[in-house]
């Protein structure tokens, strides 16, 4: 067949390709390719001599049981090392056969022969030629295979042969020469024979430097505390140099330099990754033996490019270019009819609205200077383009060279479902489709799940599902269910050991602290926050330690603040400013209300602008209780107002009661007793299935004070309110508890009790002096 | 048969029979022992010669011979000859030496007197052994057999110490040359397992132990700095060449290797002014190079014109030097005024004579650039600047394919250039293939990061591809590479302009334009730049000083015509009449916007009139401004909508 004409760049570009499918050799290797073309001949005969005894299934089963581990052999052996394996053959399977290997490498040793790494036909087909048949001989009927086409050592074989013949005249002479020198014995020196000092036995060849990439890749984005960035650069930096035919290597050293926070070197990798991956080697083989051009071009890099490129500029802050990226992606995307990288990108422009980069999930404006379309209804067509997924029906729209186009493509619906998800998290309003969306998440798990992508997005949906929990007070469903996701977080080798520690896990992790610390349970609290510092660690794992970060600054501010001591508070609340802003507000102004300079904790929080819903409402119920201790009531008023409309229209479970026992503390300051009892009694089922310890407190107490002063009995709200503070430590508040008591005690005359209140009291007062101001909580 | 053929006959038939004997029992040694005379040879092969014994050859007369003989051929440049007459007197046996010791004048033509002294002495026949060692190395170094002139010179190192030196550099080209032919071998599978040049180690590592860098011998330091440069010791190289320069400031090849080698120009120019005393001219030399390689080419002009002033003039060197550099900051007409006059000067010089191909090709010229391969393509066909200029002729005849082919051939001639790469690129982006010409962009890169073309061809491709935010990356790194050249300012300006980026892409543009502009297009582009977005002062302004600029170019006269017209309506607008009427005079002078000016000017003349009859009424015209005011923006609206109307597509409203 005439050849194609035109440009062969494989000429052009040095045909890197050919390095694909080399082994490097080594004399051991040339010693099994000797072995191997021996058993050969045992079994099959040589040429007119077919053999009297063919192997048995047995002996086949001895044989390539040694052929498999001499090949899979890491460090190299002794040729005294290797004749002791091929006398085990000797004595086990037939004799002979030590006799005849050690004779052919005498032959070499000495000279009076040299490599030959060829066999014949017969190897391959099975058959002898029709001119080798003995006189005495019948064509056999079907052929007498050694060994199967598809088998690891046939693959082994090819691939050793084919690297021979690529070898320079230069390298045939040294190596027959590092044959002889290894066969007698002596020793390697380096200098003279290796060109190279030797790679690490994983990435000496363009195959194994594929799959160890693979590997890394892998293992970096589900646990990078298991790899060492430093040694797996230098192993990048060593197939970049050694084998030009890999690519991949770019791909890893991006990923390695967005663990370590690098995202210009990391963007100049995925580029160089692209660019280079422009040319790929010819899927169709028929059409490459014909035209003998191994190199083809490839348009894919163009769509996906923009994409990931995209990704690092969103996990870095860069909102603007990543958007044009994207878009950019999208088109290209569309210009080549590729399904797959359009809702991607689609996917990705949603998260940007979203999700943006911060650990955070909250409605900020903020940081962006391309004035991006604050319209919610082009940000509600993003996402619903990105999930007009729900049909299988597209699937014939997926190229057809990818094995798995089925994961890629549920991965794809339950992402997009799950910014659905999170998009009415954002606003806080969750109604049956925001389950409907979740419900695809969680159900998105395939069957193969190749490189575990599904799972993935199962993980990622369960811990948005515990984050909502946590969001409307269910703090005992949290604590289960990130029980039970943690508790399957296991390696099998080493039961101590997280398997998987992406940002889903890490998530999980921190609201399991939250809700046990909103439930009281504070030594379990710090006992999970120290563990989880242990293993996600800012220096490989930034994205997931961001999170464990705040929650320790969080956890730090509130049991610092139980205690009283208000100085360490301010300290967290230092370092909380620059990563949650609004958590650091809050508190802030908590702690100036609390220490007399009301006013000024006021204007913190006036001046203070915040886009999301339920931030809004936290920061107004704070200026309301400021106001409150200012005396201004009908500021607080219409702030709870206020707070009250925007509920509305949420579907937070706990917000009312918060909101409702603010509200009672003005009643309370008018002596409005009926009504404030009415507002708290409506809101006590609320408060005891959604509220946190410290409402509850605050609840009871306020139930307390308002019977007290209505001269009815109130131990039992005291009571239940100083259970819950002893639970988490609250002194301070343990102090006012007993305060209230003994002023209860006092009036109907009850001394004794009174007095065991005193004591109790004056034992706490020895702890901390600090008093609260309640109703500022 | 007669009676006397008889004889004859059976004489050479017995001979046959006994020659037939011999040969069936003969070994070489029976033969050379044999009793045959010639004549009987002669009779037994059937040539006749004259074999006459003649006495044995006389040391001294051969002696004489041969180096007569080694002088002509050396003088009329008969290589293979020299070495002919080098390895004989090389394995000449010492008896000849005999006791005429003759000590000959090579320059001479006659032979050469003889002078006797004892000869006797066994160190002067050493001595003379060693001398004729050297020469016969030196010939075999000229013929390229280097392992072999190692071989010779490795008995005289003791003895000589410029012999000392030759075994070392015959070595140091002999693996040089051995690695050309292992990366000629391997050049097709770029294999995987690389390539460490251990035998450069070991050279080094022996130069070492023998302390050959504090040799009284300058050249040993330097070659140590070359092989340092093959080990990849950058650093080392260096300061090795910097110390070769303080020893000995005229050696100029460790000049050129530290112009490759030195960081930035500051350091290189700190280290040259330490020389101007010390040197005549090669630091400054080394200057051009060094501004030249930083890509600082309109200074490494000024300072290659001072050596000439200073009295270098007519070196072909110099004026190709200033020839490239003119190339490289895209002045080709100067360029190719340069590389003409070499041309003249020599006509078979090929250094450098790429850029004058690229020259000639960016300006179009085609008939001379044929011209110009076809010349070249004669004297030598397998230079890398000669398959360059060959691609480049094709390139300009729309055969991408042949150019690529000649372009390949050069980066295997030479591959260590870049812009064969950039050229390579170009070519498949004619033929639409982006990956290719990506792919060939990243090569250049991968050679020389620091060369701007490669960079600058990837954001062109991706550009084309319209994705302006991906190319944006690449326009950068070009930029960073030549930081003031215009016409990477004009890419980055217009990829700013495409992303929104307004401010930026400003100040790009004023950049080009501050930078020189070269190809013209910054000013235009920043006015166009002001105008789409709404700022019509400053698009104003940019068009005023593009008109001063370029108004004697007649390649731009649509721009000017379009500028003139907008300043016109502009000046008009803001009530700027004697402006406008200065710009409205210069429409008339184009015929396209003849209709305009007209327009203006009557519509000045209109407005000049009602001022003169509202002066007369006094005041009370103020408030019919407005109306006459807005008569007249309707007016001039419905002159726009009948200029549109008139019917000439070419007329310009505003």
């Amino acid at each position: 067949m005439a050849r194609k004409g035109g440009l062969n760049l494989d000429t052009i570009f040095g045909n890197v390709y050919n390095n694909i499918v080399g082994e490097p050799i080594t004399p051991r290797k040339i010693a099994i390719f000797y072995l191997i073309k021996q058993l050969f001949r045992s079994h099959f005969g040589y040429r007119a001599v077919p053999s009297t005894r063919q192997f048995t299934v047995n002996d086949k089963t001895k044989i390539f049981t040694v052929l498999f581990g001499l090949i899979n052999v890491q460090n190299d052996m002794s040729y005294d090392d290797f004749r002791k394996i091929v006398r085990y053959l000797d004595t086990e399977v037939r004799r002979g056969i030590y006799y005849t290997f050690v004779v052919c490498m005498e032959h070499i040793s000495k000279g009076d022969e040299h490599i030959d790494l060829r066999v014949e036909d017969s190897l391959y087909t099975g058959k002898r030629e029709y001119h080798e048949l003995a006189v005495y001989e019948l064509p056999p009927g079907k052929p007498l295979l050694f060994m199967h086409s598809k088998s690891y050592t046939y693959i082994w074989l090819k691939r050793i042969m084919a690297e021979w013949t690529k070898m320079t005249q230069d390298e045939v002479y040294a190596m027959n020469e590092r044959m002889r020198n290894w066969i007698d014995g002596k020793p390697e020196n380096l200098l003279k024979f290796l060109t190279k000092k030797p790679l690490p036995h994983s990435i000496d060849c363009s195959t194994r430097a594929r799959d160890w990439i693979h590997h890394r890749l892998y293992e970096i984005q589900i646990a990078p505390s298991r790899i060492s960035l430093t040694q797996a650069m230098n192993y990048c930096k060593m197939i970049e140099v050694t084998h030009k035919d890999v690519f991949s290597t770019f791909l890893l050293q991006a990923v390695i330099y967005v663990q370590q926070q690098n995202p210009r070197m990391a963007i100049e990798c995925i580029k160089l990754f692209f660019d280079k991956s422009m040319l790929k080697i010819n899927d169709n083989v028929v059409s490459a033996s014909q035209s003998h051009k191994l190199a083809v071009p490839c348009q894919k890099p163009l769509r996906y490019a923009p994409l990931l490129q995209g990704r690092i500029n969103r996990l870095f802050g860069d909102m603007g270019t990543a958007r044009t990226l994207f878009s950019e992606s999208i088109q290209q995307a569309q210009l080549a009819l590729d399904e797959t990288c359009n809702r991607m990108a689609n996917i990705e422009l949603t998260a940007i609205e979203i999700i943006k980069s911060g650990p955070l999930l909250e409605v900020t404006y903020q940081n962006d200077d391309q004035g991006i379309d604050k319209d919610k209804r082009v940000v509600q067509q993003n996402i619903h383009r990105g999930a007009e997924l729900d049909d299988h029906t597209n699937m014939d729209s997926f190229p057809n060279d990818q094995e798995e186009n089925f994961e890629l493509h549920e991965q794809l619906i339950g992402m997009a479902k799950e910014l659905c998800v999170l998009e009415d998290m954002l606003y806080a309003r969750y109604h049956i489709k925001s389950a409907e969306h979740m419900e695809t998440g969680l159900r998105v798990n395939a069957c193969s799940d190749h490189a575990q992508k599904t799972k993935r997005v199962n993980d990622c949906s369960i811990s948005i599902a515990i984050s909502n929990l946590l969001r409307n007070g269910m703090y005992h469903h949290t604590m289960r269910s990130c029980q039970s996701m943690l508790n399957t977080n296991f390696d099998s080798a080493n039961p101590n050991v997280f398997s998987h520690e992406t940002e889903a896990y890490a998530i999980t992790a921190v609201n399991m602290v939250y809700a046990c610390m909103a439930t009281g349970r504070m030594r379990k609290t710090f006992a999970l926050l120290e563990k989880i510092e242990k293993i996600y660690k800012p220096e490989y794992n930034w994205q997931c330690a961001r999170h464990v970060r705040i929650c320790r600054l969080i956890v730090d501010f509130e049991r610092s603040f139980l205690h009283g001591k208000y100085e360490e508070c301010e300290n967290s609340i230092r370092v909380l400013t620059s990563v949650a802003p609004t958590e650091a507000i809050l508190r802030k102004a908590l702690i100036t209300a609390i220490k007399g300079r009301l006013t000024e904790g006021l204007v913190l929080l006036m001046e203070y602008e915040t886009y999301d819903v339920l931030s809004k409402i936290r920061v107004n119920m704070q200026m309301a209780t400021i106001n409150i201790q200012l005396g201004k009531f009908d500021t607080a008023e219409q702030l709870l107002e206020e707070c009250v409309k925007i509920a509305q229209c949420t579907t937070l479970r706990n917000i009312r009661a918060m909101i409702s026992r603010r509200a009672a503390y003005i009643l309370l300051l008018r002596r409005d007793y009926r009504r404030c009892v009415k507002l708290l009694m409506e809101c006590n089922e609320q408060v005891a299935m959604h509220a946190s310890i410290t409402e509850r407190i605050l609840h009871n107490f306020t139930i307390a004070k308002l019977l007290r002063l209505a001269r009815k009995d109130p131990t039992p709200f005291l009571a239940k309110a100083r259970e819950d503070a002893i639970a988490c430590e609250w002194k301070t508040m343990q102090k006012l508890i007993l305060a209230e008591s003994a002023t209860y005690f006092d009036s109907v005359d009850n001394l004794e009790s009174r007095d065991k209140v005193f004591d109790l009291f004056s034992d706490l007062e020895n702890e901390t002096s600090q008093t609260i101001p309640w109703m500022l909580i | 048969m007669s009676s006397q053929a008889t004889p004859v006959f059976m004489s050479r038939y017995s001979l046959i029979y006994q020659a037939a004997l011999r040969s069936h029992l003969g070994t070489m040694q029976q033969h050379r022992n044999s009793k045959l005379s010639p004549f009987e040879v002669s009779q037994m092969s059937g040539i006749s010669i004259s074999m006459i014994e003649r006495e044995n050859i006389p040391g001294d007369a051969f002696l004489k011979e041969m180096y007569w003989l080694r002088d002509e051929l050396v003088s009329h440049c008969f290589l293979d000859g020299e070495l002919w007459v080098n390895e004989i007197l090389a394995y000449c046996p010492e008896r000849f030496y005999g006791n005429i010791f003759t000590e000959f004048d090579s320059s001479s033509i006659n032979p050469p007197s003889e002078t006797s002294f004892d000869c006797n002495s066994n160190d002067n026949v050493k001595a003379f052994r060693a001398k004729q060692n050297a020469k016969f190395a030196t010939t075999l170094i000229r013929n390229r057999e280097f392992q072999r002139a190692a071989f010779f010179l490795e008995k005289n190192r003791k003895i000589n110490k410029l012999d000392n030196f030759v075994y070392f550099r015959c070595l140091f080209l002999a693996y040089y040359q051995e690695n050309m032919e292992n990366d000629a071998e391997g050049i097709e599978r770029k294999t995987s397992f690389g390539e460490e040049k251990s035998k450069f180690a070991s050279l080094y590592e022996t130069m070492n132990e023998e302390n050959l860098r504090e040799n009284e011998d300058v050249f040993f330091e330097y070659l140590m700095g070359l092989i340092e440069v093959e080990l990849g010791q950058k650093e080392d190289a260096y300061n090795t060449f910097k110390h070769v320069v303080e020893r000995e400031p005229s050696l100029w090849p460790a000049w050129e290797a530290l112009s490759r080698l030195v960081h930035d120009i500051e350091t290189a120019d700190q280290f040259s002014v330490g020389f101007n005393s010390k040197s005549l001219w090669m630091a400054e030399w080394f200057m051009v190079l060094v501004l030249e390689r930083f890509h600082q080419h309109t200074m490494a002009i000024q300072k290659a014109q001072t050596l000439v002033s200073r009295g270098l003039t007519g070196i072909p060197m110099i004026i190709t030097k200033i020839a490239a550099c003119s190339n490289y900051r895209h002045d080709h007409d100067q360029a190719i005024e340069n590389f003409e006059d070499i041309r003249s000067m020599d006509p078979y010089r090929l250094t450098d004579l790429n850029l004058f191909s690229d020259s000639l090709y960016i300006r179009g010229d085609q008939k001379k650039l044929s011209q110009l391969a076809l010349e070249i393509y004669k004297i030598h066909k397998f230079r890398w600047e000669t398959c360059c200029i060959v691609g480049n002729y094709h390139a300009i005849r729309r055969d991408s394919e042949n150019s690529i082919k000649f372009f390949q051939r050069a980066l295997r001639l030479n591959p260590g250039v870049a812009s064969l790469w950039v050229l390579i690129g170009h070519e498949f982006m004619e033929m639409k293939n982006n990956a290719a010409a990506c792919v060939s962009y990243r090569k250049a890169i991968e050679i020389d990061d620091a060369d701007y073309r490669g960079w600058y061809g990837l954001g062109q491709m991706y550009d084309i591809m319209k994705m302006p935010s991906y190319s944006l990356f690449y326009y950068q790194q070009a930029q960073k590479c030549k930081p003031h050249d215009s016409r990477l300012l004009v890419a980055l300006g217009e990829v700013y302009a495409k992303l929104g980026r307004l401010l930026d892409a400003e100040k790009c543009l004023t950049g080009a334009y501050l930078f020189g502009d070269i190809e013209g297009s910054a000013l235009w582009q920043l006015a166009k730049l002001h105008e789409n977005t709404g700022n019509e002062e400053k698009a104003a302004q940019t068009y005023e000083v593009y008109i001063a600029v370029y108004d004697k170019l007649t390649n731009l006269e649509d721009n000017l015509v379009y500028a003139i017209a907008f300043l016109a309506n502009h000046y008009f607008k803001i009530k700027a009449y004697d402006k406008s009427k200065e710009y409205a005079t210069r429409c008339l002078e184009h015929d396209s916007i003849c209709q305009e000016g007209n327009r203006i000017f009557r519509q000045i003349a209109r407005i000049e009139e009602q001022k003169e009859s509202w002066a007369e009424e006094g005041t009370s015209g103020i408030n019919a401004d407005e109306s006459h005011n807005q008569e007249t923006t309707n007016e001039q609206n419905d002159d726009d909508d009948m200029a549109v109307s008139d019917g000439d597509d070419n007329e310009i409203s505003f």
